[in-house]
């Protein structure tokens, strides 16, 4: 028909007329409107159908068959509220009925959504970032595109030249700062080094953007060798006392003074920084030189304007001219477009990206992470609510038959899953909770996020739980709205379909490979930490006490320390063994033309002794000679002789900066640092000047007087210090703290397949049990013994498991084995028979319970009951 | 009396009473339209028509579907006995005051 009234109108009109009888009044409409589309036209035959319909609505004749409609018993009331509560009142009964199989839902979609939880929340929380600033909305950076041989890359820098021509001449813009992210001053303090990141910029930078100075004055970032440092790195340099004005002595900065600190500010920014110089500082290592075009690797420029973000890039294409030649030399070609910093998270994936980036690609793949672990637990949901179709079929049957349209059966069901998700998402909030600052450490950038749980974010938690329940409820509500009141009264349901697809099987199969994998997993990961736990690593490592210290104060330490009862040895060193080194050196060949990379540890001369570390040749005691004399393990050794071949003197060395040392012995090879490293090359120095760390051998009962003796001399001598010791095997646990981390999300994981696995063959077990309840009853009243069902289903379980046993093994023997171990340095059995079995043992024991659990159920049923209707 | 008729209740009842079994929504407007040469929506026409049921003046019973009407049937109205003496009441008053009229009403 091509002369249909228009539908939006009509769709409109019926709704706004719901309930009421409306056939004869949509039968004249539409007589009126081919009337009048044959007389006067489409157009004004549609305005006429859309006023005529506006005036029905509103007509006398509509509200008086509305109210006739909702007197009326038998129909649907207009009440909805009414309605709802009855949804309600009959989803809680039906929950209440089946306790177990709520919960189990409730598990599963709560385990499902945890994931998406946390990618909302990262999500709302990136929307979020740097927003404090004032006039967010106004501040830009100027990015650059690089067309260079066909490819192209944009940047979120730009040239030095272009940024310093835009601050003279640009008009229209309030304010401007440069940025440079090339400053890392790293801190002497006891113990390891302090590295921080910083930036050089100017005074405006503070003026543009919420960082609120605490103490000091922004001018401190025009003064040469002067710093701003946050809150944060004030308190980890000098503790609770004031920074301003005290100084900073660096390694390969000199000294800087400190000339303000920053307020606490929010966190959700993309600067992250610990400390502001301003360019005049340490001129030399920056890039910021007005006549440099090319180069610009972590040079930005930030504006503010109320400007057009186009009017500013028009003046910028302008300026760009005069940089022209630079890049045509370098054959690329350069552009010039401003980025809001709204737009930076979550944003474009750019290069030379300042601070914290979360990129949108990197968004959407977090969010598909989500749906993958969200999809089949919502599947699973759907699959056992189908199953269960026969516990719900009378219900359903006999609510149609009182004249129930379909749309209620829709409805029920609806709020029944959402109602559930309710419920599942509080589950969901808890797991969160638990795992963010686990998600938080493992993410880069993840110091910026905080995932505070506000009352917006539980919110949007709720909605997304009802989205959540009304997507998952969708595929049962369509599925019971659509029974026959004569089938589903004669409890024949799901008659067609005995058989369970060859797709379902795969989709359980995959799901138990999965659980399988990740068990295994945390099985290798479990193995690997105790492992490295109790693995000598070649020195001495009980009763050993840590305490880091200034170089300076060496043999003042150890004149306090070495009277002390307990203290039965010390030594000095560089770095605790048991934990990464940060320093390295080349060794070269006579010509220099050849080098090794050797790992340096500096000690005092008792070290190798006091450690009980084994040497392969000569002493561990050092001492300073014509040559520097140094110890070096056998990796080094052998290498040296790879590289100088038949040299005259074998035990005389080159290093860098073609310092000649004499090898005074060789050190067996020993893991000093921790076992995920492969031994490398090392060489032990004398260096009186870098001993950060004091080792003192205890022996002795009562430890707690010991300490407070120790903390006493300590105090003695320096009253301003904290005193921190520990001990060397706490110092190594730490070291593997990954794999904690590791086991946990593993076990996260595992946990998540799991109970998705198992909700799925839950599903597969009910709807098989249920469809064969009339099968078993005629079994048994023929004088069958009741064992044939659990022995069919259980063959059928057991198929599937010994297929995904046939994948996982392989499988993780190759991912743990020979990639995973590639990198955490295999020095444990790897995947054992021991972690397979368990897993195996654990997916095959939780799967029987589901079949024994559910097939007693049906066999122990009288089978009267059963057969009674038929 | 069931309430006071209005003249425009009156002017559909008449128009009821002459399209007899033909009278439903639409051709009762084209109808008034015509003979009235008054504009008029459905909407208030099937006010009016939902008032006189009310009243009891009328009564509707649903016809047959027809294709110009997407397939929707038509709802024909009747006139009640009630409806008809309260017509003949506002005829025969109506007829009084012509007749008692001290003017003369015929038109020239």
């Amino acid at each position: 028909m091509k002369d249909q009234p228009p539908k939006l109108a009509e769709r409109l009109f019926k709704l706004l007329g719901s309930g009421a009888f409306l056939e004869d009044l949509l039968g004249d409409l539409h007589e009126m409107y081919l009337f009048k589309r044959k007389s006067s036209g489409k157009l004004s035959a549609n305005i006429y159908y859309w006023y005529q319909a506006f005036r029905m609505l509103l007509s006398y004749a509509i509200i008086k068959r509305k109210r006739e409609r909702s007197l009326s018993p038998y129909t649907q009331s207009q009440k909805h509220n009414i309605m709802l509560f009855n949804y309600l009142r009959i989803s809680v009964r039906n929950i209440a009925k089946n306790k177990t199989f709520t919960l189990l839902n409730i598990f599963g979609l709560g385990l499902g959504m945890s994931i998406g939880l946390l990618a909302l929340a990262t999500y709302m929380e990136l929307t979020r970032f740097d927003r404090f600033h004032q006039d967010a909305g106004d501040i830009y950076r100027i990015t650059t595109r690089i067309q260079e041989n066909g490819s192209k890359d944009h940047f979120a820098s730009a040239p030095t030249a272009l940024s310093y021509l835009a601050a003279e001449q640009l008009t229209g813009v309030e304010q401007y700062v440069h940025i440079n992210d090339h400053f890392f001053p790293r801190v002497k303090t006891a113990g390891e080094p302090l590295r921080l990141n910083g930036y050089f910029t100017e005074p405006a930078f503070l003026d543009m953007f919420g960082f609120p100075l605490a103490s000091g004055s922004k001018s401190a970032l025009t003064k040469p060798d002067m710093v701003i440092l946050t809150q944060e790195a004030a308190q980890r340099l000098f503790g609770d006392k004031p920074a301003l004005g005290r100084s900073i002595e660096t390694e390969n900065q000199g000294i800087l003074q400190v000339g303000g600190v920053l307020a606490p500010f929010p966190k959700n920014t993309h600067f992250a920084f610990d400390v502001l110089t301003g360019f005049s500082a340490n001129h030399g290592l920056n890039e910021s030189n007005p006549t440099n075009w090319t180069r610009f690797y972590g040079n930005y420029f930030y504006l503010k304007t109320d400007l057009r973000p186009s009017q500013i890039e028009a003046q910028l294409a302008s300026m760009a001219h005069s940089g022209e030649s630079f890049f045509e030399e370098k054959n690329m070609e350069a552009s010039y477009s401003l980025q809001s910093i709204l737009a930076i998270n979550p944003g474009k994936d750019l290069e030379d990206g300042l601070g914290v980036v979360f990129d949108s690609p990197g968004m959407y793949m977090f969010f598909g992470l989500a749906l993958l672990i969200l999809i089949p637990a919502c599947l699973n949901y759907g699959n056992m609510a189908v199953a269960n179709a026969l516990k719900r079929s009378k219900e359903i049957g006999i609510r149609k038959i009182m004249g129930s349209p379909n749309r209620q059966i829709v409805h029920q069901f609806l709020v029944e899953t959402v109602l559930i998700c309710m419920v599942a998402v509080l589950l969901s909030i808890f797991m969160f909770d638990l795992i963010r600052n686990e998600i938080l450490g493992m993410l880069a950038g993840g110091t910026a996020l905080s995932f505070v749980l506000s009352p917006n974010l539980l919110l949007i938690f709720f909605l997304f739980a009802i989205l959540t329940g009304i997507v998952t409820g969708l595929l049962p509500a369509l599925y019971f709205s659509r029974i026959t009141p004569i089938k589903a009264l004669r409890n024949t349901v799901n008659n067609q379909r005995i058989s369970i697809s060859g797709l379902r099987k795969g989709l359980l199969v995959f799901q138990f490979v999965l659980s399988l994998a990740f068990m295994i997993g945390i099985g290798v990961l479990l193995k690997q930490y105790r492992v490295s736990l109790n693995f000598d690593q070649g020195f001495e490592r009980e009763n050993v006490l840590v305490l880091p210290i200034k170089p300076e104060d060496q043999p003042l330490i150890a004149n306090a320390m070495s009277s002390a009862p307990a203290i039965t040895d010390m030594s000095f060193t560089s770095s605790i063994p048991g934990i990464p080194l940060g320093r390295a050196l080349y060794f070269y060949n006579g010509n220099g033309l050849d080098s090794v990379l050797a790992r340096v540890v500096f000690t005092d001369d008792k070290f190798i002794d006091h450690m009980n570390i084994d040497m392969e040749w000569g002493s561990g005691a050092l001492m300073e000679t014509e040559f520097e004399q140094v110890l070096v393990n056998q990796q080094l050794m052998g290498r040296l002789a790879n590289i100088r071949g038949e040299a005259a003197d074998s035990l005389l060395a080159e290093m860098a900066g073609g310092k000649k040392v004499r090898i005074a012995g060789v050190i067996k090879d020993y893991n000093h640092e921790p076992l995920n490293q492969r031994i490398e090359p090392m060489v032990v120095r004398l260096g009186e000047s870098e001993l950060t760390y004091a080792l003192f051998s205890i022996r002795t009962n009562d430890i707690v007087s010991t300490m407070t003796d120790l903390e006493a001399r300590w105090e003695n001598l320096f009253p301003e210090e904290p005193f921190q010791a520990t001990f060397l095997d706490n110092e190594i646990e730490k070291a593997y703290s990954f794999f904690i981390v590791g086991i946990k999300i593993f076990g996260f994981l595992a946990m998540l397949a799991i109970t998705i696995s198992c909700l799925g063959l839950l599903g597969m077990v009910i709807f098989t049990t249920e469809n064969r309840k009339k099968e078993v009853a005629i079994r048994k009243t023929l004088g069958a013994g009741s064992m044939r069902l659990l022995y069919s289903l259980s063959g059928l379980f057991f198929r599937m498991w010994v297929i995904a046993l046939f994948i996982a093994i392989p499988l993780s023997y190759l991912y743990y084995d020979k990639i995973m171990m590639r990198v955490y340095n295999k020095f444990s059995g790897g995947v054992g028979f021991s972690e397979v079995a368990l897993s195996s043992l654990l997916t095959l024991s939780l799967g029987m319970i589901a079949i024994v659990v559910q097939s007693t159920k049906v066999m122990r049923t009288n089978p009267a009951e059963n057969l009674r209707n038929d | 009396m069931k309430g006071y008729l209005g003249e425009f209740e009156e002017l559909v009842l008449l128009t009821i009473a002459n399209l007899d079994r033909e009278a439903y929504g639409v051709a009762i407007l084209q109808h008034i339209s015509e003979s009235a040469n008054r504009k008029l929506s459905l909407g208030a026409l099937h006010s009016t028509l939902a008032r006189l049921e009310e009243k009891g003046y009328l009564g509707s019973y649903l016809g047959q579907p027809s294709a110009t009407r997407g397939g929707r049937r038509k709802r024909h109205f009747v006139l009640t006995s009630e409806g008809i003496s309260e017509l003949n009441k506002m005829k025969s008053l109506r007829d009084q005051l012509w007749k008692g009229s001290k003017i003369n009403l015929q038109l020239k």
